[in-house]
C-alpha cells in the first residue's frame, strides 16, 4: 500500500520534472532563434537584437537548473558503477540510499546558499545591466528552485532504493 | 593538520567516492565544499556555493555547449550521416578495407557537423556496420572502427569537450575549437593509415566490395554531402575569421541542421523536437553541473595549495619535463578506464593544468592532447563508452568482446598521434597563432 503510494508520488513528480526539462528544452530553442536573429539583424542589417547578450546569458542558466531534476530523473548524471555493480543487490540498495541522502542534503543546502544569493540580490534590487535592464534576482532565485528540485528527486531515489530494498527483502525470506 | 594534508586528503576522498559509486557531480561538489569548510570556515563554503553554480550557468560565452548539442541532434534527425555514408563508399568503397575508412572520413564530417562522439558511433553502428559485415568485413574491424571513428567528433570543431576544457581552464574558447582543426585532420588520416596498414596485412578480414559505381553516380552522390560541407565551413571559416564567436557559430549551426533536418524530413514532425530538445538538456545539464562542481573542487585544491607542493616536489625531483608529461599521460589513460571525458578532465585539470604549465607547457596545446587522450579513453576497457554503444546499438550484429578485440590498432594509433603532437606542437598552435588568439 505505501509502496503504491510512493511509486505514485514518485511517478507525478517525475512528469512535473520532465516539464520543467521540457521548459528547459524550449529555452534552449528559443536561444538558438534569439543568436540567429541578432546575427542576422547585425550583420546584414546594422540592427542587433537589443538585449540578445543578457536574454542569452538568464536563458543558460534557465536551461541548466531547468533540466538538473529531469537529468537525474533520467539517471544522466554520470557516475562509475564498475565496483558497486559486484554488490549484491541488497547491498547496492542500501548503499545507494546513504549516497542519495548525501546528495540530498548536499543539493538543499547548495539551493539554501542559492536563494540567500537571490535574497541579497532582491535586497539590493540588483539590475542585469546592458542594452536592457531587467532585474537578476527572479534568476538567481529560479536556479535556487532547479536545484532544490534535484535535491527533492534525490530524496524520492532514495525512498524507491529502500522499497526496492524491502521488496527484495520480503522475496528472500519467501 | 596542514593545508597541504588536508588537500591530499581530499584528492584521496574524491577518488575513493568516484570508484564507490557516487555521481561525479556529487563527489567533487561535496569533497570541494568539505574542504573549503575546513580551511576556510562555513563561511567560505557557503560563499564558494551561492555563487559559483550560479555565476558559470549565467553566461553568454559557455551557452555555445547547448547550442553545439542542440545542433547535433537536429544533424542526427536530418539524417546527415546517412549521406556522407552514402557518398564515402560510392567513391572510396573499392579500395581494399574502402568501407572502413569511408566510415572514418564521413564519422570526420559528421563529427564535425555535430560535436558528439557517442551519437556519431550510434548512428554509424546502424549505419556502416551492417553494410561492412554483409561485405565480409571481419566483426572486430568493422565494430572497433566505428567506435573510434565516433571519437572524432570530440576533435574537430565544433566540439563540446573543447569548451569543457577552456572554461574549466580559463582559455579562449574560439582558440580551442580552431586548435583542434589540423590535430583532427591529421588524427582521421591516421586512423585510416592503420586501418589500411591493418587489412593489407590481413586481406581476409576486409574483401574487395565488387559493386561499381559510375563517375555520373560518384558526383550525383555529393550532391547529398553540400548541405554537410557549407554548414563545416561556415563554422569553422566563420570562427577562424572572427565573423562569429563560438556561441553565434553553435547557434548558426544549430540553425542550419534544424532547417536542413526541416527539409529533409519534410516538416516538424518527422524531426521529433520534443526528443531533441530534451536530449539537448539533458547532455547540457549534466556537463554543466560537473564543470560547476570541479570549479568547487578547484577553488578547494588552489586554497589548500597542494598544487603548489606538487609543481614544488617536481622541481625538486628535477625530472625531465617530457617524463612528467609521460608520466601525466599514464595517469589520463588509468582515469580514462574508469570515467568518460568531461568527468576525467573535471577531476583532473584542477591538478594536472598548473603542473603542465609551470613547465612551459603551452595550455591550448595541452587542451588538445588531453582531448585526444579522452578519445582513446572512449574506447579502452573496462569502460570503453564508444565500444559499449556499438555493440548496444547493434547488439545483434556484434558483443562488446568483439568490439575490445579490435580497439588495440587504434589505442596504438592514438598514442602515435599524441608522439606527433609532442614533436610538433605547432600542429595544434599554427591556427590560433595566425588568429592571433595564442
Amino acid at each position: 500500500m505505501k509502496a503504491q503510494w510512493f511509486n505514485n508520488v514518485y511517478t507525478r513528480y517525475g512528469i512535473f520534472a520532465k516539464w520543467f526539462g521540457l521548459g528547459a528544452g524550449i529555452a534552449a530553442f528559443l536561444m538558438m532563434f534569439l543568436i540567429f536573429a541578432d546575427i542576422i539583424g547585425r550583420k546584414f542589417f546594422n540592427s542587433p537584437v537589443e538585449g540578445a547578450y543578457e536574454i542569452t546569458e538568464s536563458l543558460l542558466t534557465f536551461i541548466i537548473f531547468f533540466g538538473v531534476a529531469y537529468t537525474q530523473l533520467e539517471r544522466s548524471h554520470v557516475r562509475v558503477t564498475l565496483f558497486t555493480d559486484r554488490l549484491k543487490p541488497k547491498a547496492q540498495n542500501v548503499w545507494l540510499t546513504m549516497v542519495y541522502i548525501i546528495g540530498f542534503l548536499f543539493f538543499v543546502y547548495a539551493a539554501y546558499c542559492m536563494f540567500c544569493f537571490a535574497w541579497d540580490s532582491w535586497k539590493v534590487r540588483e539590475v542585469k545591466w546592458g542594452t536592457v535592464e531587467y532585474p537578476l534576482y527572479p534568476v538567481k532565485a529560479l536556479a535556487g528552485v532547479g536545484m532544490l528540485l534535484l535535491g527533492i528527486q534525490f530524496l524520492l531515489d532514495s525512498i524507491r532504493e529502500l522499497f526496492l530494498f524491502a521488496r527484495q527483502d520480503k522475496e528472500t525470506n519467501e | 593538520m596542514s593545508e597541504t594534508f588536508i588537500g591530499l586528503s581530499g584528492i584521496i576522498v574524491l577518488v575513493v567516492s568516484i570508484l564507490a559509486g557516487v555521481h561525479i557531480v556529487l563527489a567533487l561538489g561535496l569533497v570541494g565544499t568539505l574542504g573549503i569548510f575546513v580551511l576556510a570556515g562555513i563561511k567560505g563554503a557557503f560563499s564558494v556555493l551561492s555563487t559559483t553554480y550560479f555565476d558559470f550557468t549565467h553566461s553568454y560565452h559557455f551557452s555555445c555547449i547547448p547550442m553545439f548539442v542542440l545542433m547535433g541532434a537536429f544533424a542526427i534527425a536530418a539524417g546527415i550521416g546517412q549521406d556522407t555514408f552514402e557518398a564515402a563508399t560510392k567513391w572510396i568503397g573499392r579500395w581494399r578495407g574502402g568501407l572502413a575508412i569511408g566510415t572514418i572520413a564521413s564519422c570526420a564530417a559528421f563529427g564535425a557537423a555535430t560535436g558528439t562522439s557517442v551519437g556519431t558511433a550510434a548512428l554509424f553502428s546502424r549505419l556502416a556496420l551492417p553494410e561492412m559485415l554483409k561485405q565480409g568485413y571481419d566483426k572486430a574491424l568493422a565494430s572497433a572502427c566505428v567506435a573510434i571513428a565516433g571519437t572524432l567528433a570530440m576533435m574537430i570543431p565544433p566540439s563540446a569537450l573543447m569548451v569543457v576544457y577552456a572554461i574549466l581552464t580559463d582559455q579562449s574558447i574560439g582558440a580551442l575549437l580552431i586548435a583542434g582543426v589540423i590535430p583532427g585532420i591529421v588524427y582521421a588520416i591516421i586512423l585510416s593509415l592503420t586501418t589500411f596498414i591493418w587489412v593489407t596485412k590481413n586481406p581476409s578480414i576486409a574483401p574487395v566490395v565488387t559493386r561499381r559505381f559510375t563517375l555520373k553516380e560518384k558526383i550525383y552522390s555529393l550532391r547529398l554531402t553540400g548541405p554537410l560541407v557549407l554548414c563545416i565551413i561556415s563554422i569553422i571559416g566563420g570562427l577562424y575569421a572572427g565573423v562569429f564567436t563560438p556561441t553565434e557559430a553553435g547557434a548558426a549551426g544549430a540553425m542550419m541542421t534544424f532547417l536542413l533536418a526541416l527539409i529533409k524530413q519534410k516538416g516538424l514532425r518527422g524531426i521529433n523536437l520534443k526528443f531533441a530538445l530534451l536530449e539537448t538538456v539533458k547532455t547540457s545539464t549534466m556537463v554543466f553541473l560537473i564543470i560547476t562542481s570541479a570549479i568547487v573542487f578547484s577553488k578547494f585544491m588552489s586554497l589548500s595549495g597542494v598544487v603548489v607542493l606538487l609543481g614544488d616536489t617536481i622541481n625538486a625531483w628535477q625530472l625531465n619535463r617530457y617524463v612528467v608529461w609521460a608520466i601525466i599521460i599514464c595517469l589520463y589513460l588509468l582515469l580514462g578506464m574508469i570515467l568518460d571525458c568531461p568527468s576525467m578532465l573535471a577531476v583532473s585539470l584542477p591538478i594536472t593544468l598548473p603542473i603542465m604549465t609551470n613547465l612551459g607547457f603551452n595550455p591550448v596545446w595541452f587542451g588538445i592532447c588531453v582531448v585526444l587522450l579522452g578519445e582513446i579513453a572512449l574506447i579502452t576497457p573496462p569502460v570503453g563508452v564508444n565500444c559499449f554503444v556499438v555493440a548496444g546499438a547493434a547488439s545483434d550484429l556484434v558483443d562488446l568482446n568483439d568490439v575490445f578485440r579490435g580497439v588495440l590498432p587504434y589505442v596504438i594509433a592514438g598514442i602515435v598521434m599524441l608522439i606527433i603532437l609532442t614533436i610538433f606542437p605547432s600542429l595544434a598552435l599554427w591556427l590560433p597563432q595566425t588568429m592571433g588568439l595564442d
